[in-house]
């Protein structure tokens, strides 16, 4: 998987990896991740939802 | 002046049930309703309660042939609780457990079901104050949907302005804000409130805050403990009990202060032998087992929550036929212990928290004060209790307190 190109179906063109900002709970963070630079659609790897991304969501995720 | 809980008006109007046995018939009723919705919907309960017909579940002895939910199985897989879409989950709410590297709890809400836990909240405050009143909350509320935004929100719902303070991190801060805010009522953890109490108590009387009540929540509340806050502030104090896997709200004291009265509309409490898993009788200790009877994200039913307590028997002084609960024993976890070394220590003048490490040479006790306490004092207090005081004993001045406040107090593996 990591070797493939990934392509955007909308624009067909090829995702290139770029600073992704998320929002949750008012509180924003960012990651590196493969986006669309026409329509800026991101592509969210599982590593990266189920790493840094859950980790940062339980973090905020206070009582 | 005693009054019935403000809770039973709420109660019979949701209800329909002016007895407790129409209210027991009504709460059985819900709890086939939630059976079958769990069953059908999550892929845990469809799996935990596949012997379970729920039209067999029509007597309160009956809730023996449903299985307990722990919290070990929530951690191990939350989302298979789920009894709805991923998207249709307003807030989750992650408690991690100090000290371990368990996976952590996280509980899943709808917005229905924070807005029972925000109408819950409306009423039981009616115990403390009224339209115009105004209370400080000295608790998290910076996050939608944080227990303190959730109480903000309820209290604006019925006229009462709040005031969010967040946790106690420096207690003259938060004591010069209660001072200079007009709220009359505060809302907060039991030690850090003591740490206003006792931190007021050695102010010139004129400069003391003027409080009518106090609500202590999130944290459990020694007897020892409501003594001192309620003579040391000269206010009413109440009790609540919670718990996050409840939504925060299960239940509390009217004005006669015997007991916290349930939110029975929403939750069916029982009581069972922590060694047997067998339902005990009103009046006898055991483990507090909840039942959610109406959540669509993530029901709780039979869960065992690990504290100790009683369920009160017969009608409440104060008129209500609303079952009440008596938090009392502390957690399993600990076999009470830290519970029992409240009542000791936090009665001692001068105490408001404390905490115990191990040494090479046995435990080591710190107690903490806005003046250091007297550790003689805390000796002999815990030798007339029965304990071997630890050998060392010192005493440290506390300016506030760390983090959000939201852990609960606990004491190491092997201690006192």
């Amino acid at each position: 998987m990591a070797e493939q190109t990934l392509i955007c179906t909308a624009c067909q063109c090829p995702l290139e990896t770029r600073r992704v900002d998320f929002e949750y709970l008012t509180h924003t963070f960012f990651a590196d991740a493969l986006r669309c630079p026409r329509c800026g659609q991101v592509y969210l790897p599982e590593e990266l939802v189920q790493g840094r991304v859950a980790e940062v969501e339980m973090e905020l995720e206070d009582k | 002046m005693t009054r019935r809980s403000v809770l039973e008006d709420w109660i019979i109007r949701e209800t329909g049930c002016r007895s407790r046995e129409a209210l027991d018939r009504w709460q059985l009723a819900q709890l086939r309703e939630a059976l079958d919705r769990a069953k059908a919907r999550s892929p845990f309960y469809r799996e935990h309660l596949a012997s379970v017909r729920p039209e067999e579940i029509t007597s309160l002895g009956a809730l023996d042939r449903l299985p307990f939910t722990t919290a070990d199985q929530l951690r191990a897989d939350p989302r298979r609780w789920l009894c709805c879409g991923a998207a249709e989950v307003e807030r989750i709410v992650t408690l991690k457990t100090s000290g371990t590297t368990a996976a952590p709890k996280r509980v899943f809400f709808r917005r229905e079901d924070q807005e029972r836990t925000v109408d819950f909240f409306a009423h039981g405050m009616g115990e403390l104050v009224s339209p115009g009143d105004r209370v400080l909350i000295l608790m998290p509320g910076q996050q939608p949907g944080s227990v303190g935004d959730l109480l903000k929100r309820a209290l604006e719902r019925v006229g009462v302005s709040a005031v969010p303070g967040g946790p106690v991190t420096n207690i003259a801060a938060s004591y010069d804000l209660l001072r200079t805010s007009g709220c009359g009522c505060v809302v907060g953890i039991p030690v850090q409130v003591l740490g206003l109490a006792e931190y007021g108590a050695r102010l010139p009387s004129g400069q003391r805050a003027r409080l009518n009540s106090v609500l202590l929540s999130a944290d459990a509340a020694h007897p020892a403990l409501i003594h001192r806050i309620r003579t040391r502030m000269g206010c009413e104090v109440f009790n609540h009990f919670g718990m996050t896997e409840m939504g925060f709200g299960v239940a509390v004291e009217c004005s006669v202060h015997q007991g916290c009265h349930l939110r029975e509309n929403h939750i069916l409490a029982e009581v069972v032998d922590p060694k047997t898993g067998a339902r005990l009788p009103e009046g006898q200790p055991g483990e507090l087992v909840f039942t959610t009877l109406d959540r669509r994200a993530m029901p709780f039913l039979r869960y065992r929550t690990g504290d100790l307590g009683v369920l009160l028997p017969g009608p409440c002084p104060c008129g209500s036929f609303l079952r009440r609960i008596l938090p009392q024993g502390g957690r399993l976890a600990d076999r009470g212990r830290l519970w029992a070394l409240d009542g000791v220590l936090l009665a001692c003048p001068g105490v408001v928290d404390y905490s115990v490490r191990e040494t090479p040479e046995g435990p080591a006790l710190t107690l903490y004060g806005v003046v250091p306490p007297d550790p003689e004092e805390a000796r002999q207090r815990l030798e007339q209790a029965g304990y071997a005081a630890p050998k060392h004993i010192d005493a440290q001045v506390i300016t506030g307190f760390s983090g959000t406040g939201m852990q609960k107090r606990s004491l190491p593996e092997r201690s006192v």
